[in-house]
């Protein structure tokens, strides 16, 4: 039995369809990543799992229960970090995860065990009796994954788990998250930031447009581009074309346009990069950088969709 | 459909938040209480001087007549201002909280209404005893009566609040539509002079406002006034404000699904 199992699932907000009629299925003790831009349809994906929103039409279950007919038992399997975090200020981070566990009526003696528990898991431990109101926005995050967790859910939904957080936040989300993984608790996690999860996921789902794009390995995905990519960025208001025109005549195609520059994927066979930059200095173009690298989960989408993930690149580079 | 958590523990944990907010947040009960305490104590101490029981329709001193008007008036700024309290949680996300829990929808309004009632009875309790030395007359029995139906209107009241926090399209907008309502509902009753004298259309617009037939069944139970219009219209009306106003908050917290 699936852990999570979507069957034509679509959801429409009068015109617009935020959910395209897609099919997927999540097996017990698997992370899934779900990649796609903001307007991708995972926030939704991920209020239609929590029974915050019903779906327009199709099949959702989780843990075999229906969505739409047996909120109450999916509600009691689901845990769910939402985008905004969960904080009540007032509170401390103990209180907030003892909050959690008297909603859902865990013992006290047991609440109180794992509240001290998971507060040492998100490094919160010698915080735990300060307000949240105090917290940086990585430290919110921390306390609210504990307050998910002390109810011990079948299985984890988390919306954009690392944003806003600096490289060492999202490290500290992404390590705790590989931790639950081994684990065996069931994750589907919806992100745009595309090395959040790429070693925690056993599988990506691409999303755009309210359709999944393609679901694979991380590495499946990635293999599919080629060996390099060559990143050739040009001075704003550059014009592209005649570099476009000099990389087509060294024989290197699918040259397409991202940011500043033109971005390519080059195989085996293909031209060196090195040649590449002497060709562009021998025309004369004026190039800022040419940058060579492996492709990543970005690239996949950026191949598979036409349009590139984020602009949070650069942020990235923290969490390699 | 979602079923009632195991002895309701899904309302008692949202109540039990959102008490130990409040006790953390002594603002709160000061600003509710400012405006009654400055009644009370410049305007009522002022006019029971000047007037005693000189007015038409007041059987004892002014300050006997007035405290149940203002213990009245905290009564609904209180329970409307609890309003604020949920607005914001639905507005910063953390009402997901609650909704996504395995509890039935309407154990969050229950949360939310009874600690709003709590509070309400708390803060009039608190403007009751400043009441007593400044020179209001009362017992022990009459008081806690008094707070008891304070109790009921709470329910009505927040129920209103909440449901105008899901109608508002800001906070800024809703927290006006407060400022708004409280003054009028304030001035057209009989919170601060009796109807008897007062043009028509005012004795008739007070009639049909729930805070005067509040502040006549305080007076009454707190301080042995005779109500006006009677305890049976007091009842009525009072009864079907909370059981409209429960109804309204309850619709609009269980409908906070989609979206």
């Amino acid at each position: 039995m699936p852990a999570i199992d979507f069957r034509y699932l679509t959801k429409t907000y009068g015109d617009r369809r935020a959910l395209d009629g897609f099919s997927l299925s999540v097996e017990e003790g698997e992370c899934l990543a779900l990649l796609g831009p903001n307007g991708a349809g995972k926030s939704t994906l991920i209020d239609i799992l929590a029974t915050l929103q019903e779906p327009t039409d199709g099949e959702v279950r989780v843990m075999g229960a229906s969505v739409g007919e047996e909120a109450h038992a999916v509600r009691q399997r689901v845990g769910v970090a939402f985008q905004t975090p969960i904080t009540h200020d007032h509170l401390s981070a103990r209180e907030l995860v003892l909050h959690q566990a008297r909603i859902y009526d865990v013992p006290s003696d047991v609440a109180r065990e794992r509240t001290e528990e998971l507060l040492a898991f998100v490094d919160l431990a010698e915080r735990a009796d300060d307000r949240i109101s105090t917290f940086s926005e990585g430290m919110k995050r921390r306390a609210d994954l504990a307050r998910v967790l002390v109810t011990e859910p079948d299985v984890l939904l988390l919306d954009e788990p690392a944003a806003g957080l600096d490289p060492r936040g999202r490290r500290t989300i992404r390590e705790r998250l590989a931790t639950l993984a081994r684990q065996g608790t069931t994750l589907l996690v919806a992100t745009h930031q595309m090395r959040e999860l790429g070693p925690v996921a056993d599988r990506v789902a691409i999303m755009h447009e309210g359709r999944i794009e393609a679901l694979d390995t991380p590495e499946a995905l990635t293999d599919e581009l080629g060996e390099r990519l060559i990143h050739v960025r040009l001075p704003e208001g550059a014009d592209l074309e005649p570099v476009r025109q000099r990389l087509e005549g060294l024989g290197v195609s699918d040259v397409r346009r991202h940011g500043h520059g033109l971005e390519t994927v080059l195989g085996a066979d293909d031209v060196s990069a090195g040649r590449i930059v002497d060709d562009l200095e021998e025309a004369g173009l004026t190039v800022e950088e040419v940058a060579i690298r492996e492709p990543d989960l970005g690239d996949a989408f950026l191949s598979l969709t036409g349009t590139p993930l984020d602009a949070d690149t650069g942020d990235e580079e923290g969490l390699a | 459909m979602s079923r009632f958590s195991p002895g309701l523990s899904g309302a008692r944990a949202v109540a039990a938040k959102h008490l130990r907010v409040f006790l953390r947040t002594p603002m709160e009960v000061t600003l509710t209480l400012f405006a009654p305490i400055l009644w009370l104590v410049l305007f009522g101490l002022a006019l029971d001087s000047v007037l005693g029981a000189s007015l038409p329709g007041v059987e004892q001193a002014y300050l006997s007549f007035l405290a149940p008007g203002l213990v009245a008036l905290t009564a609904l700024t209180a329970a409307l201002f609890a309003g604020a309290t949920f607005y914001l949680e639905v507005d910063r996300g953390q009402a997901r909280q609650y909704l996504a829990a395995p509890m039935a929808r309407i154990e969050y309004y229950l949360g939310l209404a009874s600690s709003a009632t709590v509070k309400t009875i708390v803060q009039s309790a608190l403007l009751l005893a400043l009441a007593v030395p400044l020179g209001m007359s009362t017992t022990v029995v009459g008081a806690l009566a008094g707070l008891a139906v304070v109790g009921l209107f709470a329910l009505g009241a927040f129920g209103f609040s909440a449901w105008l926090a899901t109608l508002s399209p800001s906070f800024e907008a809703y927290h006006g539509l407060l400022i708004v309502l409280n003054l009028p509902l304030l001035f057209l009753s009989d919170a601060l002079y009796p109807l008897q004298g007062v043009p028509e259309w005012l004795a008739t617009v007070a009639v049909a406002n729930p805070l005067t037939h509040l502040v006549e069944v305080l007076r009454w139970l707190v301080t042995g006034q005779a109500s006006p219009l009677g305890l049976t219209v007091n009842g009525i009306a009072l009864a079907a404000f909370v059981a409209v106003g429960a109804g309204l908050g309850a619709r609009a917290v269980t409908g906070l699904t989609e979206g």
